[in-house]
């Protein structure tokens, strides 16, 4: 019996849905009754890019893994029972009413709209297990300018979320199941000729974590070695073997927002010295495609004085559909941006805002969307790694600055995604990903003996030398932390400590 | 058949033959004697005002008239309109076509129609009430029995008397007859009628209650309801003033002032015991109460009216009133609710479905006037027939047939456009206010319908208060289809409009054309700075004003502001006051004698210059004062900045590294400028800040045109030294890299220095380990104000608060002044060291008179110039102190040096001329030999910038000549 449920459910969810009352918890509760399994979960075909909405059936079952884009739109009010007292909602009752007057406005209920793309920067490796056969050849998003990257292919789809929409935020990212079929946006509604889009009717959500898959910390397989190992392998594959860069590299990826009163906040860094890319080369760097191997949702930033002045950075509202932009990156991105493709020329009023706007992220972890009249701050997590090729990021200003110090010479920086990145075995690969996941969600804490050391260490240091200020211990202190992440450690220790200053100490050596 | 054709309905029969005994004056009953017009019909006669009659008993005085009057006319007439009506009413008539009043004024009696063409009774959907805000689906029908017309109908009669109304007018009491019986498809609703449809509101209690709020409500009632809730009521100025009918009051208003809506502040029905009811009956059946609220006003207008002229009242005597009551009769009255707590628009779900709702927002868009279709005018193309049908919940239906059975041709009735009437209609995208929208969500939109005198209040930008009924419409998702999908569209039809809700600053009034968006309507709260006193109610404004009175009068109000002002970083107290302020200003003097436009202005504004080693918290004092500040403008010296501004991606010529160059700054005029790194700020921007800060304005040149602007802006600037780290044993004008000229132009300059301590840096460090690794953040609670009432603290005291500088205060600023030049006298030094200048002591007024609006003083007293004298003193004691000689010089500041130094000079210069004057002067001394020459000689260090700008000094004066580059640079006595 209950192993029919499944099938059913995947074979014609109208007819399931229509059997139940339509009070959204109940369907809620029922389907994910049905999935409750990883394995019937599984089963459900998964709505991707390699599985665009064109192939899928109409009123098919799917489940979505994506990024909320906006959440701006109205909610919609819909009759949730028909004539007969059948079930309404969830795209049902294309025969509705026509007779407007005897509409019992006691039926009407809300549904939460949504637009949804998928995820920004995922990294290929996290995608959902499927059964079906790739197929990417047709699929064009309808609304590209709701996609963070212009021009990138996604998929973006119109969400309906019938029960407990409002917990959702913008950048959440979130699994949906539902009933996937064509609808006017909203906007759209009343014109003669509405264009389509793909709509999701969800039947229920599930939240996806900040690592895309589930970590722990500290990671079981992650010793100082497999550490060791992973560092210089980012040093050989994008760096030219500068270990100490990869090492910042890597405790800059697994910041996050630790607290927002008082912000501690994720540490910047600026990678100076790196080559810009020759003519003719890619702009991604290989830096950004060995992270994506190991971190699950990188994106870049290439900032040029075409993306300055001419594409938004921060997600705007233009004629009440809120366009997103660069920024706009789900909770737990690491954003490598390059300068490299900066060339001289005048930035306007939009390239200043950008580049205001990255730096309001990079300070305050807040991306404000423009709105009519009135701008919104919303939160952000993003790790962002800047890559420059003068001294300093010609733009920004970073917490953290570490000149380039290439071993090996000749070393191609830019490099495409499928090409000259030696990725290590698969079991390897895991283990590193287990590493930075875990990193990326663990917290430390400091002993009562650490922290008297620590206090000790500045007074002395004060005394000792002028220019130290309460910002360096500050800055140390967020270093000490993520080191002892990367460590896997559950204490900051003195060791810990003493190791933060020696890698400090050799940043400044670089920077004198 | 003609004239009185279709009106009856063959069922209503009854109900008109129960009527008959009483007068014909029901009340809203849905007339349906518009569909008899036909084609020719100069104009509908179904005047609003003979709809319903003010069925209320104690409106005596005039019954015996309006009895008189229409007596024997309606009788006779509706019989005969009865038993004339050939045509039954169709079952199909809409059972909930709902009544309002026909609010055409009547210039031609209906039956006056050519009757060419009969009309169908399917017409009797008449048309509604012309509001376009309220399309009731329901009928207002309360039946005979509980409206027993006492009298009759006082306005029909009062109407057609005044048209003259020859025997035509006949018919007006007769159409108003089937107003009386039961609304089109009797049958469907038998007992409802008498009440709201599907409710226990009685329609006639409701009018009548409304009828005696509007006439017994008195300003006491309200006072009373205020203080039972505990808000803060007004003060009667005599007991009298709490028991004028304030509603009379502004019927008569209304009629003076020729307006048509009445503002009704519906806390007011709450306050007055007996219409308590009304205000739930309002606030849930809004569209079937609101028309018979406004079928009272209008009664009320007359009646008023009617006893104005009787008692002989100015300008409504004799003929005049009766031109008077003849408009009034004419117009059409509008209630325009309001007073309802406003609710989050995210919280309108569908149980709000046609109820009364009040929300806040921002107008995002607004369309152009739309003609809003109200009646729909058909013509059958075969037999000619005409059909009016109305507006029912947005839409039109159009008839499918011809509805006269002879013809009853499919699809022949066309659309008469200029025989339909419309509306102004606009509607409106308002959006939620940023303080409304819950923390990480993006705001909601609704769509408001606005219609009529609302529309063009408000404009894309304005924040509004808006009463409205909340509407859900089904959606044709396939327009082809015809057929709705379970879907439905929601949007609010506004009753009332407020402009300027929420926000701390409101909306600059400047900005509206004079009078430009007076919000139509006489009544509560239509004018609050001068109407409050009339309806005693206090409004938000006012009552915001009497907390920032209240807070005003705290005795440590300097201090809890102050700390209020960025209270996440510590102490730096005087700098807090300062900014202070800064924020609050000085007043802006201009000299009326004078040439030209009135003689020379003087700033009030004041500029504060923060100084300090680099994290020492200044950006974050910058960045929270550009949030209070009203409009702030935020920028770092380096470029990337606020709006308004362009840069430059430029490769820099020495180290080849791409830098970004910052363009022109945009400066608001009266608001606050803020700049970070204001000494990395390019020497362009910095001569353009010289104007602003002296003279206020900004000179542009562009395409050929010379123009200087106003930019009344203060500055409050941070900068870091010129080393990483101040040097204190440097005077600041050495320690900043900015021109002297424009460091004498910020009033206060505060130095903020991080000094080494170890007791201080032992607790700084506890506190870092604590908060950045510990994940305990605690959190202090002082008594501070939130941001927002800050923000409003400063605003309110800065558009209200002028001071005046009184005689004591006066003299006491001379007395500073004078103190403060003494300072510096020391009868020992033979030099004169400057330690105020006229621009300290105009900085001193500026600061008193600042420190007197912060009271909310009038006055600028003794206090205010001594606390302005000690943040003074404390500004130069840090910052014009010569750190050689302990001394405050303002001369440091504004001539960029110190006389100490000034003497030092002046003894370098003769070492110097000493030293050439020795060996091989003639021939030139290698630069860096006679820099070590000197130090030989001399007992202090040489400084080599003091050295190099004294030998730049001889070489202006022709006794040295300096050749070569850099190191191999030599120096060369000249021979005098």
């Amino acid at each position: 019996m209950v192993s029919a449920l499944v099938p059913d459910a995947l074979a014609d969810p109208d007819a399931v849905l229509q059997d139940l009352d339509g009070v959204p918890a109940r369907v809620t509760d029922h389907f994910k009754s049905i999935f409750a399994s990883d394995d019937a979960f599984n089963e459900i075909p998964p709505l991707t890019l390699d599985h665009p909405p064109e192939v899928h059936k109409d009123r098919s079952l799917v489940r979505f893994r994506a990024m909320i884009q906006d959440t701006s739109p109205s909610p919609e009010i819909y009759l949730a029972k028909r004539s007969g007292g059948r079930c309404g909602g969830w795209g049902l009752g294309d025969d509705a009413t026509t007779q407007a007057d005897n509409i019992d406005y006691a039926n009407l209920k809300e549904c939460t709209v949504f637009w949804a793309v998928s995820v920004p920067g995922e990294s290929p490796w996290t995608a959902p297990v499927a059964d079906l056969p790739p197929n990417r050849a047709t699929h064009r998003p309808p609304h590209p300018h709701k996609y963070p990257v212009p021009g990138a292919p996604h998929v973006g789809v119109q969400v309906k979320i019938y029960d407990a929409g409002d917990s959702l935020r913008s950048t959440d990212v979130v699994t949906f199941v539902g009933i996937l079929t064509s609808e006017p946006i909203q906007a759209d509604l009343e014109l003669a000729t509405p264009s389509l889009v793909p709509t999701l009717h969800v039947l229920f959500f599930q939240p996806v974590p900040p690592t895309i898959v589930p970590r722990v910390y500290p990671s079981p397989s992650a010793t100082p070695e497999l550490r060791d190992e992973l560092i210089t392998w980012i040093a050989d594959e994008a760096l030219a073997g500068d270990r100490d860069a990869a090492e910042w590299v890597l405790l800059c990826a697994i910041a996050r927002v630790q607290s927002r009163t008082p912000p501690i906040l994720p540490l910047t860094l600026t990678l100076s010295h790196f080559p810009s890319p020759g003519a003719g080369q890619t702009t991604i760097p290989a830096l950004t495609h060995v992270l994506a191997q190991i971190f699950p949702l990188v994106s870049t930033l290439p900032i040029s004085l075409h993306t300055l002045n001419d594409t938004s950075f921060a997600p705007e509202s233009k004629n009440e559909d809120l366009h997103s932009g660069w920024l706009q990156l789900p909770a737990g991105s690491v954003c490598v941006v390059t300068e490299g493709g900066v060339t001289e020329g005048g930035v306007f009023e939009r390239g200043l805002a950008n580049l205001r706007a990255v730096q309001e992220a990079m300070n305050a972890q807040t991306l404000e969307y423009v709105f009519p009249f009135s701008r919104f701050a919303f939160e952000t997590d993003i790790a962002f790694v800047v890559l420059s090729e003068g001294r300093k990021s010609t733009f920004f200003q970073i917490n953290a600055n570490v000149p380039l110090r290439p071993t090996t010479p000749d070393f191609e920086f830019y490099k495409s995604a499928d090409s000259g990145v030696r990725i290590p075995g698969r079991e390897k690969l895991e283990a590193f990903r287990a590493l930075v996941g875990g990193a990326k969600i663990g917290s430390v804490s400091i002993g009562e003996t650490t922290a008297e050391f620590i206090q000790d260490d500045f007074v002395n240091e004060r005394k000792a030398a002028q220019g130290l200020t309460s910002d360096d211990l500050i800055h140390r202190m967020m270093v000490a932390r993520l080191l002892a992440l990367s460590l896997q450690e559950k204490e900051i220790t003195v060791e810990v400590w003493e190791k933060t200053k020696a890698l400090e100490g050799r940043r400044k050596a670089r920077l004198g | 058949m003609s004239s009185p054709p279709a009106i009856d309905f063959p069922t209503s029969d009854d109900d008109v033959e129960m009527e008959d005994g009483a007068e014909h004056s029901m009340p809203n009953v849905p007339p349906a004697q518009e569909p008899l017009f036909l084609a020719g019909t100069p104009s509908i006669t179904g005047t609003p005002a003979r709809r319903w009659g003010s069925n209320a008993p104690d409106s005596t005085p005039l019954r015996g008239v309006t009895a008189r009057r229409a007596v024997g006319m309606g009788t006779p007439q509706r019989n005969l309109f009865r038993s004339s009506s050939p045509l039954a009413f169709p079952s199909s008539s809409p059972a909930k076509t709902p009544r309002r009043r026909v609010d055409i004024p009547s210039d031609g009696p209906p039956d006056s129609d050519p009757l060419d063409f009969p009309s169908s009774p399917i017409t009797a959907r008449t048309p509604k009430n012309r509001r376009g805000d309220i399309h009731s689906s329901l009928s207002i029908t309360p039946s005979k029995s509980t409206l027993q017309p006492r009298r009759l109908d006082y306005n029909s009669n009062r109407d057609f008397n005044d048209l003259n109304s020859d025997a035509t007018n006949l018919d007006v009491p007769l159409s108003s007859a089937p107003l009386l019986s039961a609304p089109a498809a009797p049958t469907d609703e038998p007992d409802e009628i008498r009440a709201i449809w599907g409710t226990t509101v009685n329609l006639a209690e409701t009018m009548k209650l409304f009828r005696e709020f509007l006439k017994g409500f008195k300003p006491k009632y309200r006072a009373a309801h205020d203080r039972d809730l505990g808000l803060p009521t007004r003060v009667f100025s005599s007991p009298e003033e709490g028991e004028v009918p304030l509603y009379e009051t502004y019927l008569r208003r209304m009629r003076q002032m020729g307006d048509t809506n009445l503002n009704l502040d519906m806390v007011n029905l709450l306050a007055y015991p007996p219409s308590k009811k009304l205000h739930s009956q309002l606030f849930k059946y809004p569209q079937e109460v609101i028309p018979a609220m406004d079928q009272v006003l209008k009664d009320l207008m007359l009646e008023v009216a009617d006893i104005d002229q009787q008692t002989g009242v100015d300008g409504m005597e004799g003929t005049v009133g009766d031109e008077e009551i003849a408009d009034i009769m004419g117009r059409i009255y509008k209630v325009r609710p309001f007073g309802l707590p406003a609710v989050n628009m995210r919280d309108l779900n569908p149980t709000d479905t046609d109820k009364l709702v009040c929300i806040k927002g921002l107008v995002i868009r607004a369309t152009p006037v739309i003609p809003d279709m109200k009646v729909a005018f058909f013509r059958c193309l075969t037999c000619s027939h005409t059909v009016q049908v109305e507006i029912d919940r947005g839409k039109i239906e159009e008839p499918a047939r011809c509805p006269r059975d002879v013809c009853a041709s499919v699809g022949t009735m066309s659309l008469v456009h200029n025989r339909c009437e419309f509306a102004d209609r606009q509607v409106i995208r308002l959006q939620e206010t940023p303080d409304a929208v819950p923390d990480g969500q993006t705001p909601h939109t609704v769509s408001l319908s606005v219609y009529d005198e609302l529309v063009d209040v408000s404009k894309p930008g304005d924040r509004l208060v808006v009463s409205g009924i909340f509407r859900s419409v089904p959606v044709r998702v396939n327009p082809r289809q015809r057929t709705l999908k379970s879907l439905f569209k929601t949007y609010l039809d506004v009753v009332h409009v407020k402009l300027g809700g929420g926000g701390a600053l409101g909306f600059d009034r400047s900005t509206r054309p004079a009078g430009g968006d007076r919000l139509p309507g006489v009544g509560d709260g239509g004018n609050e700075d001068e109407e409050s006193g009339v309806e005693g109610r206090q409004s938000r404004k006012a009552e915001m004003e009497a907390t920032l009175r209240e807070l005003s009068t705290k005795p440590d109000i300097y201090e809890v502001l102050a700390r209020s002002l960025a209270p996440s970083i510590w102490e730096m107290d005087d700098v807090k006051k300062g900014i202070l302020l800064q924020l609050f200003g000085g007043t802006n003097k201009s000299i009326a004698r004078g040439g030209g436009g009135g003689g020379p202005r003087y700033r009030g504004d004041i500029n504060v210059l923060l100084v300090g080693d680099p994290g020492t918290s200044k950006s974050q004092i910058l960045q929270y004062v550009h949030k209070i500040a009203p409009r702030g403008v935020y920028t770092s010296g380096k470029g990337s900045s606020a709006v308004g501004l362009t840069a430059y991606v430029t490769r820099d010529p020495d180290s080849k590294q791409l830098v970004l160059e910052s363009g022109a700054l945009v400066l608001s005029d009266g608001g606050v400028c803020c700049i970070d790194e204001f000494d990395k700020m390019s020497d362009a921007t910095r001569s353009v800040l010289h104007e602003v800060m002296e003279q206020q304005t900004v000179s542009i040149a562009k395409a050929g045109i010379i123009t200087t602007l106003n930019a009344r802006t203060s500055i409050l600037a941070a900068a870091n030294p010129v080393g990483s780290k101040y040097d204190v044993n440097l005077p600041i004008t050495r320690n900043i890299d900015l021109p002297p000229t424009l460091i004498s132009r910020f009033d206060l300059l505060y130095l903020v220095l991080d000094q080494v301590d170890e007791a201080l840096d032992r607790k700084l460090a506890q506190h870092l380990v604590g908060l950045y690794l510990e994940d305990a953040p605690a959190r202090e609670t002082e008594d501070i104000l939130p941001l927002h009432e800050l923000s409003a603290y400063i605003d309110y005291a800065r558009s209200k608060i002028h001071p005046v500088i009184t005689e004591d205060a006066g003299a006491e600023l001379v007395r500073s002044y004078v103190d403060m030049r003494n300072m510096g006298d020391d009868p020992r030094a033979s030099e004169k060291r400057i330690t105020a200048t006229t621009r300290q002591l105009e900085s001193m007024i500026r600061l008193s008179e600042a420190h007197a609006r912060m009271r909310f003083s009038e006055f600028v007293e003794m206090q205010d110039v001594k606390e302005a004298c000690r943040l003074m003193r404390e500004a130069i004691r840090t910052s014009a102190m010569d750190p050689r000689t302990g001394k405050i010089d303002m001369g440091m500041l504004n001539t960029g040096t110190a006389s100490g130094q000034r003497k030092m000079r002046d003894d370098m210069r003769k070492g110097i001329l000493s030293v050439l004057e020795g060996a091989g002067g003639a021939r030139g001394i290698k630069w860096m030999e006679v820099i070590k020459m000197l130090g030989e000689q001399s007992s202090v260090k040489v400084d080599t910038a003091e050295f190099g700008e004294v030998i730049r000094s001889l070489e202006n004066e022709g006794l040295v000549k300096v050749v070569g580059e850099r190191e191999k640079r030599m120096i060369r006595r000249m021979e005098g």
